[in-house]
Protein backbone atom coordinates (compact mmCIF):
# COMPACT_ATOMS: atom_id res chain seq x y z
CA UNK A 1 0.00 0.00 0.00
CA UNK A 2 2.99 2.46 0.85
CA UNK A 3 5.20 1.40 -1.95
CA UNK A 4 2.04 1.89 -4.49
CA UNK A 5 1.11 5.39 -2.94
CA UNK A 6 4.89 6.59 -3.18
CA UNK A 7 4.61 5.55 -6.67
CA UNK A 8 1.91 7.63 -7.58
CA UNK A 9 3.71 10.50 -5.69
CA UNK A 10 6.86 9.76 -7.61
CA UNK A 11 4.35 9.48 -10.95
CA UNK A 12 2.63 13.17 -10.25
CA UNK A 13 5.93 15.26 -9.59
CA UNK A 14 7.59 13.50 -12.24
CA UNK A 15 4.28 14.14 -14.49
CA UNK A 16 4.25 18.00 -12.89
CA UNK A 17 7.97 18.63 -13.64
CA UNK A 18 7.65 17.42 -17.10
CA UNK A 19 4.02 19.54 -17.74
CA UNK A 20 6.58 22.43 -15.70
CA UNK A 21 9.28 22.31 -18.27
CA UNK A 22 7.23 22.15 -21.33
CA UNK A 23 5.43 25.09 -20.25
CA UNK A 24 9.07 26.72 -19.62
CA UNK A 25 10.07 25.74 -23.22
CA UNK A 26 6.80 27.11 -24.80
CA UNK A 27 7.37 30.58 -23.09
CA UNK A 28 10.99 30.54 -24.16
CA UNK A 29 9.99 30.13 -27.60
CA UNK A 30 7.77 32.92 -26.92
CA UNK A 31 10.17 34.93 -25.71
CA UNK A 32 12.24 34.24 -28.43
CA UNK A 33 10.09 34.77 -31.23
CA UNK A 34 9.65 38.93 -29.79
CA UNK A 35 13.48 39.38 -29.60
CA UNK A 36 14.94 41.98 -30.99
CA UNK A 37 11.48 43.14 -31.89
CA UNK A 38 9.99 46.39 -31.72
CA UNK A 39 8.20 49.15 -33.01
CA UNK A 40 8.47 53.22 -33.90
CA UNK A 41 6.27 55.72 -32.44
CA UNK A 42 2.55 55.26 -34.31
CA UNK A 43 2.35 57.05 -37.76
CA UNK A 44 -1.24 57.88 -38.14
CA UNK A 45 -2.34 57.50 -41.94
CA UNK A 46 -4.36 60.15 -43.75
CA UNK A 47 -6.15 59.12 -46.91
CA UNK A 48 -7.15 62.38 -48.98
CA UNK A 49 -5.54 64.84 -47.05
CA UNK A 50 -7.43 63.86 -43.62
CA UNK A 51 -6.99 61.82 -40.67
CA UNK A 52 -9.15 58.16 -41.53
CA UNK A 53 -11.53 59.48 -38.64
CA UNK A 54 -14.47 59.35 -40.64
CA UNK A 55 -15.39 55.61 -39.90
CA UNK A 56 -16.58 53.43 -37.10
CA UNK A 57 -14.45 50.69 -35.83
CA UNK A 58 -11.99 51.06 -39.25
CA UNK A 59 -10.35 47.72 -40.13
CA UNK A 60 -7.45 48.05 -41.93
CA UNK A 61 -5.67 45.62 -44.75
CA UNK A 62 -3.28 46.12 -47.26
CA UNK A 63 -4.54 44.28 -50.60
CA UNK A 64 -3.34 44.51 -54.15
CA UNK A 65 -6.73 44.88 -55.34
CA UNK A 66 -6.92 45.77 -58.83
CA UNK A 67 -3.81 43.78 -59.64
CA UNK A 68 -1.28 46.56 -60.83
CA UNK A 69 1.18 45.02 -58.17
CA UNK A 70 0.60 47.71 -55.90
CA UNK A 71 -1.30 47.48 -52.98
CA UNK A 72 -4.38 49.66 -51.91
CA UNK A 73 -5.53 50.36 -48.53
CA UNK A 74 -8.75 48.57 -47.65
CA UNK A 75 -10.82 49.75 -44.67
CA UNK A 76 -13.86 47.75 -43.58
CA UNK A 77 -15.98 49.37 -40.95
CA UNK A 78 -19.10 48.41 -38.62
CA UNK A 79 -21.59 49.53 -40.94
CA UNK A 80 -20.32 47.03 -43.69
CA UNK A 81 -19.03 49.04 -46.84
CA UNK A 82 -15.93 48.82 -47.77
CA UNK A 83 -13.50 51.42 -48.86
CA UNK A 84 -10.43 51.30 -50.86
CA UNK A 85 -7.08 54.21 -50.96
CA UNK A 86 -4.55 54.11 -53.88
CA UNK A 87 -0.97 54.90 -52.54
CA UNK A 88 1.02 58.56 -52.94
CA UNK A 89 4.55 57.96 -53.46
CA UNK A 90 5.21 58.07 -49.65
CA UNK A 91 3.29 55.34 -48.43
CA UNK A 92 1.71 57.21 -45.65
CA UNK A 93 -0.76 59.81 -47.08
CA UNK A 94 -3.20 57.84 -49.27
CA UNK A 95 -5.45 59.01 -52.02
CA UNK A 96 -8.96 59.33 -50.96
CA UNK A 97 -11.92 56.89 -49.63
CA UNK A 98 -13.50 55.08 -52.61
CA UNK A 99 -16.44 52.77 -51.79
CA UNK A 100 -16.20 49.11 -53.16
CA UNK A 101 -18.85 48.52 -55.67
CA UNK A 102 -20.56 44.85 -56.18
CA UNK A 103 -22.82 44.68 -59.15
CA UNK A 104 -23.35 48.10 -60.01
CA UNK A 105 -24.22 48.99 -56.39
CA UNK A 106 -22.20 50.27 -53.29
CA UNK A 107 -20.41 46.68 -51.87
CA UNK A 108 -22.44 46.54 -48.20
CA UNK A 109 -22.16 43.11 -46.04
CA UNK A 110 -25.54 43.60 -44.26
CA UNK A 111 -25.19 44.31 -40.45
CA UNK A 112 -27.83 44.65 -37.39
CA UNK B 1 -15.26 43.37 -39.85
CA UNK B 2 -12.08 43.00 -40.70
CA UNK B 3 -12.43 41.74 -44.66
CA UNK B 4 -10.13 38.90 -45.50
CA UNK B 5 -8.80 38.89 -49.17
CA UNK B 6 -8.45 35.14 -50.63
CA UNK B 7 -9.49 32.41 -53.37
CA UNK B 8 -12.29 30.70 -50.83
CA UNK B 9 -14.43 29.25 -53.65
CA UNK B 10 -11.09 28.24 -55.77
CA UNK B 11 -12.44 29.97 -58.99
CA UNK B 12 -8.76 32.12 -59.75
CA UNK B 13 -10.55 35.23 -58.40
CA UNK B 14 -9.96 36.56 -55.12
CA UNK B 15 -13.13 36.81 -52.76
CA UNK B 16 -13.78 38.75 -49.92
CA UNK B 17 -14.73 36.56 -46.22
CA UNK B 18 -16.02 38.98 -43.67
CA UNK B 19 -18.29 38.43 -40.58
CA UNK B 20 -20.51 41.91 -39.36
CA UNK B 21 -21.73 42.62 -36.21
CA UNK B 22 -24.74 40.37 -37.62
CA UNK B 23 -23.30 37.51 -36.25
CA UNK B 24 -23.05 35.40 -39.34
CA UNK B 25 -20.54 35.32 -42.43
CA UNK B 26 -20.28 36.49 -45.68
CA UNK B 27 -18.82 35.95 -49.09
CA UNK B 28 -18.59 38.14 -51.70
CA UNK B 29 -17.28 36.33 -54.63
CA UNK B 30 -14.44 37.60 -57.05
CA UNK B 31 -14.83 37.35 -60.55
CA UNK B 32 -13.72 39.02 -64.15
CA UNK B 33 -16.56 41.39 -63.45
CA UNK B 34 -15.63 42.59 -59.95
CA UNK B 35 -17.19 41.83 -56.75
CA UNK B 36 -20.71 39.69 -56.41
CA UNK B 37 -23.48 40.69 -53.57
CA UNK B 38 -22.79 39.51 -51.03
CA UNK B 39 -24.06 36.12 -49.56
CA UNK B 40 -24.23 33.87 -46.39
CA UNK B 41 -21.55 31.09 -46.07
CA UNK B 42 -23.46 28.21 -44.39
CA UNK B 43 -22.79 25.10 -42.75
CA UNK B 44 -23.39 21.47 -44.08
CA UNK B 45 -26.59 21.12 -42.72
CA UNK B 46 -27.50 24.73 -45.18
CA UNK B 47 -27.61 27.05 -41.53
CA UNK B 48 -25.55 29.83 -41.29
CA UNK B 49 -22.43 30.34 -39.68
CA UNK B 50 -22.80 31.68 -36.41
CA UNK B 51 -21.71 31.56 -32.58
CA UNK B 52 -24.43 31.08 -30.29
CA UNK B 53 -25.44 34.45 -29.76
CA UNK B 54 -26.74 36.20 -33.49
CA UNK B 55 -28.76 39.06 -34.55
CA UNK B 56 -31.76 37.47 -36.62
CA UNK B 57 -32.22 40.20 -39.40
CA UNK B 58 -36.17 39.12 -40.29
CA UNK B 59 -37.57 39.48 -36.75
CA UNK B 60 -35.03 41.90 -35.85
CA UNK B 61 -33.67 40.30 -32.86
CA UNK B 62 -30.96 38.93 -31.20
CA UNK B 63 -31.20 35.29 -30.97
CA UNK B 64 -29.54 32.19 -29.09
CA UNK B 65 -27.70 29.52 -31.46
CA UNK B 66 -27.32 25.53 -30.61
CA UNK B 67 -23.69 25.14 -31.88
CA UNK B 68 -22.33 23.46 -29.35
CA UNK B 69 -19.91 20.01 -29.86
CA UNK B 70 -22.79 17.45 -28.23
CA UNK B 71 -22.71 17.48 -24.40
CA UNK B 72 -21.00 20.84 -24.21
CA UNK B 73 -21.74 24.33 -23.89
CA UNK B 74 -19.84 27.02 -24.98
CA UNK B 75 -20.49 30.24 -23.57
CA UNK B 76 -22.88 32.92 -25.18
CA UNK B 77 -20.81 34.50 -28.01
CA UNK B 78 -21.24 36.77 -30.75
CA UNK B 79 -19.31 36.62 -34.11
CA UNK B 80 -17.84 39.82 -35.31
CA UNK B 81 -15.34 38.35 -37.59
CA UNK B 82 -14.10 35.31 -39.71
CA UNK B 83 -11.05 34.47 -41.29
CA UNK B 84 -10.65 30.92 -43.35
CA UNK B 85 -7.68 28.91 -43.18
CA UNK B 86 -6.51 25.52 -44.18
CA UNK B 87 -6.47 24.31 -40.73
CA UNK B 88 -5.38 20.95 -40.71
CA UNK B 89 -3.67 21.48 -44.26
CA UNK B 90 -6.03 18.99 -45.98
CA UNK B 91 -6.03 21.37 -49.15
CA UNK B 92 -9.42 23.15 -48.01
CA UNK B 93 -10.35 26.15 -45.85
CA UNK B 94 -11.81 25.90 -42.50
CA UNK B 95 -12.98 28.93 -40.74
CA UNK B 96 -12.05 30.57 -37.46
CA UNK B 97 -14.99 32.38 -36.33
CA UNK B 98 -14.01 35.37 -33.86
CA UNK B 99 -16.53 36.55 -31.03
CA UNK B 100 -16.69 40.30 -29.45
CA UNK B 101 -15.66 38.75 -26.35
CA UNK B 102 -12.68 37.58 -27.25
CA UNK B 103 -12.56 33.74 -27.77
CA UNK B 104 -11.96 32.27 -31.09
CA UNK B 105 -13.69 29.42 -32.58
CA UNK B 106 -13.07 26.83 -35.33
CA UNK B 107 -15.30 25.07 -37.72
CA UNK B 108 -13.53 22.66 -40.05
CA UNK B 109 -14.45 22.11 -43.45
CA UNK B 110 -14.88 18.53 -44.66
CA UNK B 111 -16.04 19.31 -48.07
CA UNK B 112 -13.38 20.41 -50.66
CA UNK B 113 -12.38 23.49 -52.53
CA UNK B 114 -15.35 25.35 -54.25
CA UNK B 115 -17.89 22.70 -52.30
CA UNK B 116 -17.64 23.15 -48.47
CA UNK B 117 -19.19 21.04 -45.98
CA UNK B 118 -18.54 23.13 -42.57
CA UNK B 119 -19.11 20.91 -39.55
CA UNK B 120 -22.55 22.40 -38.09
CA UNK B 121 -20.85 22.87 -34.34
CA UNK B 122 -18.17 25.20 -32.67
CA UNK B 123 -15.15 24.26 -31.04
CA UNK B 124 -13.69 26.46 -28.88
CA UNK B 125 -10.06 27.40 -29.18
CA UNK B 126 -7.26 27.01 -26.39
CA UNK B 127 -4.50 28.99 -26.20
CA UNK B 128 -1.41 28.19 -23.75
CA UNK B 129 -3.39 25.39 -22.09
CA UNK B 130 -6.81 28.21 -21.23
CA UNK B 131 -9.39 28.87 -23.29
CA UNK B 132 -8.29 31.20 -26.50
CA UNK B 133 -9.48 34.82 -25.13
CA UNK B 134 -7.92 38.10 -26.29
CA UNK B 135 -7.39 40.37 -23.54
CA UNK B 136 -10.15 43.14 -23.77
CA UNK B 137 -12.33 41.24 -25.97
CA UNK B 138 -12.67 41.32 -30.15
CA UNK B 139 -10.99 38.74 -31.44
CA UNK B 140 -10.42 39.96 -35.46
CA UNK B 141 -7.61 37.39 -35.88
CA UNK B 142 -4.84 37.70 -38.79
CA UNK B 143 -3.01 35.12 -40.13
CA UNK B 144 0.56 35.80 -40.39
CA UNK B 145 4.12 33.51 -39.97
CA UNK B 146 5.01 35.99 -37.65
CA UNK B 147 8.50 34.29 -36.11
CA UNK B 148 9.21 33.07 -39.70
CA UNK B 149 9.61 29.39 -38.15
CA UNK B 150 7.00 27.84 -41.02
CA UNK B 151 4.26 28.01 -38.94
CA UNK B 152 0.54 30.70 -39.42
CA UNK B 153 0.77 32.44 -36.16
CA UNK B 154 -2.29 34.92 -34.90
CA UNK B 155 -2.19 38.45 -34.73
CA UNK B 156 -5.87 39.98 -33.02
CA UNK B 157 -6.57 43.10 -32.14
CA UNK B 158 -8.20 43.62 -28.37
CA UNK B 159 -10.98 46.29 -27.87
CA UNK B 160 -9.46 47.77 -25.21
CA UNK B 161 -6.50 48.71 -26.80
CA UNK B 162 -2.96 46.24 -27.82
CA UNK B 163 -2.22 43.65 -29.82
CA UNK B 164 -1.75 40.23 -29.35
CA UNK B 165 0.91 37.72 -30.61
CA UNK B 166 -0.28 33.99 -30.50
CA UNK B 167 2.48 31.81 -31.31
CA UNK B 168 1.79 28.64 -33.43
CA UNK B 169 3.82 26.21 -30.93
CA UNK B 170 1.89 23.62 -32.68
CA UNK B 171 2.41 21.51 -36.24
CA UNK B 172 1.45 21.89 -39.85
CA UNK B 173 -1.86 19.90 -39.82
CA UNK B 174 -2.17 20.54 -35.94
CA UNK B 175 -1.69 24.15 -35.18
CA UNK B 176 -1.60 24.71 -31.08
CA UNK B 177 -0.71 28.45 -29.91
CA UNK B 178 0.84 29.71 -26.76
CA UNK B 179 -0.55 31.96 -24.33
CA UNK B 180 -0.40 35.81 -25.92
CA UNK B 181 1.81 38.31 -25.70
CA UNK B 182 1.49 41.74 -26.13
CA UNK B 183 3.67 43.42 -29.26
CA UNK B 184 1.40 46.48 -28.36
CA UNK B 185 0.59 46.92 -25.16
CA UNK B 186 -2.91 49.06 -24.48
CA UNK B 187 -2.46 52.60 -23.25
CA UNK B 188 -3.91 55.77 -22.38
CA UNK B 189 -3.57 58.69 -24.04
CA UNK B 190 -3.21 62.13 -22.65
CA UNK B 191 -4.12 65.41 -24.40
CA UNK B 192 -0.35 66.25 -24.86
CA UNK B 193 0.32 62.79 -26.02
CA UNK B 194 1.08 61.75 -29.56
CA UNK B 195 -1.80 60.17 -30.82
CA UNK B 196 -2.48 56.35 -30.83
CA UNK B 197 -5.19 53.49 -31.40
CA UNK B 198 -5.91 52.16 -27.22
CA UNK B 199 -9.48 50.91 -27.97
CA UNK B 200 -11.09 48.71 -30.79
CA UNK B 201 -7.96 47.95 -32.51
CA UNK B 202 -8.34 46.01 -35.84
CA UNK B 203 -4.45 44.68 -36.57
CA UNK B 204 -3.61 43.70 -39.88
CA UNK B 205 0.24 42.16 -39.73
CA UNK B 206 1.99 43.26 -43.15
CA UNK B 207 5.72 44.06 -44.71
CA UNK B 208 4.37 47.66 -45.18
CA UNK B 209 7.35 49.40 -46.06
CA UNK B 210 9.28 46.54 -48.32
CA UNK B 211 12.08 46.21 -45.65
CA UNK B 212 11.62 42.48 -45.35
CA UNK B 213 9.85 42.29 -41.78
CA UNK B 214 6.54 42.83 -40.27
CA UNK B 215 4.83 45.72 -39.42
CA UNK B 216 1.64 46.57 -38.03
CA UNK B 217 -0.99 48.75 -39.17
CA UNK B 218 -3.65 49.30 -36.82
CA UNK B 219 -7.38 50.57 -36.79
CA UNK B 220 -8.88 51.85 -33.89
CA UNK B 221 -10.01 54.67 -31.73
CA UNK B 222 -7.58 56.78 -29.85
CA UNK B 223 -9.52 58.08 -26.92
CA UNK B 224 -7.76 61.01 -24.93
CA UNK B 225 -8.27 61.35 -21.18
CA UNK B 226 -9.60 65.01 -20.22
CA UNK B 227 -7.21 67.32 -18.60
CA UNK B 228 -8.47 67.84 -15.29
CA UNK B 229 -9.31 71.53 -13.93
CA UNK B 230 -9.29 72.92 -10.44
CA UNK B 231 -11.83 75.14 -9.92
CA UNK B 232 -12.17 78.02 -8.23
CA UNK B 233 -14.83 79.17 -5.39
CA UNK B 234 -16.88 81.31 -7.59
CA UNK B 235 -16.07 78.83 -10.99
CA UNK B 236 -17.06 75.60 -7.94
CA UNK B 237 -20.56 77.71 -7.54
CA UNK B 238 -21.74 78.25 -11.25
CA UNK B 239 -20.74 74.42 -11.79
CA UNK B 240 -23.09 73.41 -8.95
CA UNK B 241 -26.17 75.57 -10.62
CA UNK B 242 -24.84 73.98 -14.17
CA UNK B 243 -25.61 70.49 -13.09
CA UNK B 244 -28.74 71.55 -11.17
CA UNK B 245 -30.15 72.79 -14.55
CA UNK B 246 -28.71 69.57 -16.12
CA UNK B 247 -30.65 67.93 -13.77
CA UNK B 248 -33.99 69.60 -13.82
CA UNK B 249 -33.98 69.61 -17.90
CA UNK B 250 -33.40 65.94 -17.87
CA UNK B 251 -36.69 65.82 -15.64
CA UNK B 252 -38.23 68.10 -17.68
CA UNK B 253 -37.37 66.12 -20.99
CA UNK B 254 -38.60 62.98 -19.42
CA UNK B 255 -41.97 64.45 -18.91
CA UNK B 256 -41.92 66.25 -22.65
CA UNK B 257 -41.51 61.97 -24.01
CA UNK B 258 -44.38 60.50 -21.56
CA UNK B 259 -46.70 62.95 -23.22
CA UNK B 260 -45.49 63.28 -26.44
CA UNK B 261 -43.57 60.42 -27.52
CA UNK B 262 -45.42 57.61 -29.31
CA UNK B 263 -45.29 53.88 -27.96
CA UNK B 264 -42.83 52.08 -30.71
CA UNK B 265 -42.89 49.09 -29.04
CA UNK B 266 -45.17 47.54 -31.88
CA UNK B 267 -43.27 49.78 -34.74
CA UNK B 268 -41.46 48.61 -37.71
CA UNK B 269 -37.87 50.35 -37.51
CA UNK B 270 -38.82 52.75 -40.25
CA UNK B 271 -42.42 53.65 -38.20
CA UNK B 272 -40.17 53.78 -35.32
CA UNK B 273 -37.80 56.48 -37.17
CA UNK B 274 -41.17 58.05 -38.48
CA UNK B 275 -42.64 58.99 -34.71
CA UNK B 276 -38.96 59.93 -33.45
CA UNK B 277 -39.02 62.54 -36.34
CA UNK B 278 -42.25 63.94 -35.28
CA UNK B 279 -40.91 63.93 -31.83
CA UNK B 280 -37.98 66.13 -32.95
CA UNK B 281 -40.18 68.47 -35.01
CA UNK B 282 -41.87 69.53 -31.53
CA UNK B 283 -41.19 72.87 -30.10
CA UNK B 284 -41.19 71.65 -26.33
CA UNK B 285 -38.79 68.93 -27.48
CA UNK B 286 -36.49 71.23 -29.32
CA UNK B 287 -36.50 74.08 -26.72
CA UNK B 288 -35.56 71.96 -24.23
CA UNK B 289 -32.53 70.21 -26.77
CA UNK B 290 -31.36 73.43 -27.44
CA UNK B 291 -31.31 74.75 -23.66
CA UNK B 292 -29.99 71.54 -22.30
CA UNK B 293 -27.24 71.82 -25.17
CA UNK B 294 -26.39 75.47 -23.97
CA UNK B 295 -25.92 73.99 -20.27
CA UNK B 296 -23.97 71.28 -21.24
CA UNK B 297 -21.48 73.27 -23.38
CA UNK B 298 -20.67 75.58 -20.54
CA UNK B 299 -20.50 72.80 -18.02
CA UNK B 300 -17.91 71.13 -20.28
CA UNK B 301 -15.93 73.85 -19.45
CA UNK B 302 -15.23 73.47 -15.87
CA UNK B 303 -15.38 69.29 -16.54
CA UNK B 304 -13.74 68.83 -19.78
CA UNK B 305 -14.71 65.33 -21.01
CA UNK B 306 -12.18 63.22 -23.16
CA UNK B 307 -12.35 62.81 -26.35
CA UNK B 308 -12.84 59.25 -28.98
CA UNK B 309 -11.50 59.59 -32.51
CA UNK B 310 -11.19 56.93 -35.02
CA UNK B 311 -7.67 56.38 -37.34
CA UNK B 312 -5.44 54.41 -39.04
CA UNK B 313 -1.95 54.18 -37.83
CA UNK B 314 1.22 52.73 -38.65
CA UNK B 315 3.41 50.82 -36.15
CA UNK B 316 6.97 50.23 -37.97
CA UNK B 317 9.15 47.11 -36.60
CA UNK B 318 12.53 48.67 -35.86
CA UNK B 319 15.41 47.13 -33.98
CA UNK B 320 15.57 47.04 -30.46
CA UNK B 321 18.13 49.08 -29.33
CA UNK B 322 16.61 51.98 -31.74
CA UNK B 323 13.02 51.43 -30.72
CA UNK B 324 11.06 54.44 -29.11
CA UNK B 325 9.05 54.22 -26.07
CA UNK B 326 5.92 52.11 -25.94
CA UNK B 327 2.74 53.53 -24.98
CA UNK B 328 1.67 53.40 -21.64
Amino acid sequence: MRVSTTLVLLFSLTASLSAQSAQGDATKQNDRALQGQSFAAPVELTAGGKAISNLMYPSPVLHDLDGDGKRELVLGEIFGTVRACTASADGLKWQKQVLLQAEGEKLKFNNW
Amino acid sequence: MCPQFVDFDADGHTDIITATYEGTVFISRGSHKGWGKPEHLIDAAGEYLVLSLYYDMEEDTYKNAKRSPEGQSNPKDHCVSAMVWDWDADGDFDILLGAKEGRLYLRMNHGKPGSPKFDTTNQLLRAGGEDFNVPGGLTAPRLVDWDADGLKDLVCGSFKGGVYFYRNVGEKKAPKFAKPVALISPGVCQPSDLRFPNSGCYADPVDYDGDGDLDLLVGGYCSVAPKKRILDVKEKARLKELVAKTSSLSKEMNVILSKHAADTSDMSKEEGRKAFEILRALKPYRENREAWGKVWAERRTFQPTGSRTAGVWLYRRIAKETAAVQPR
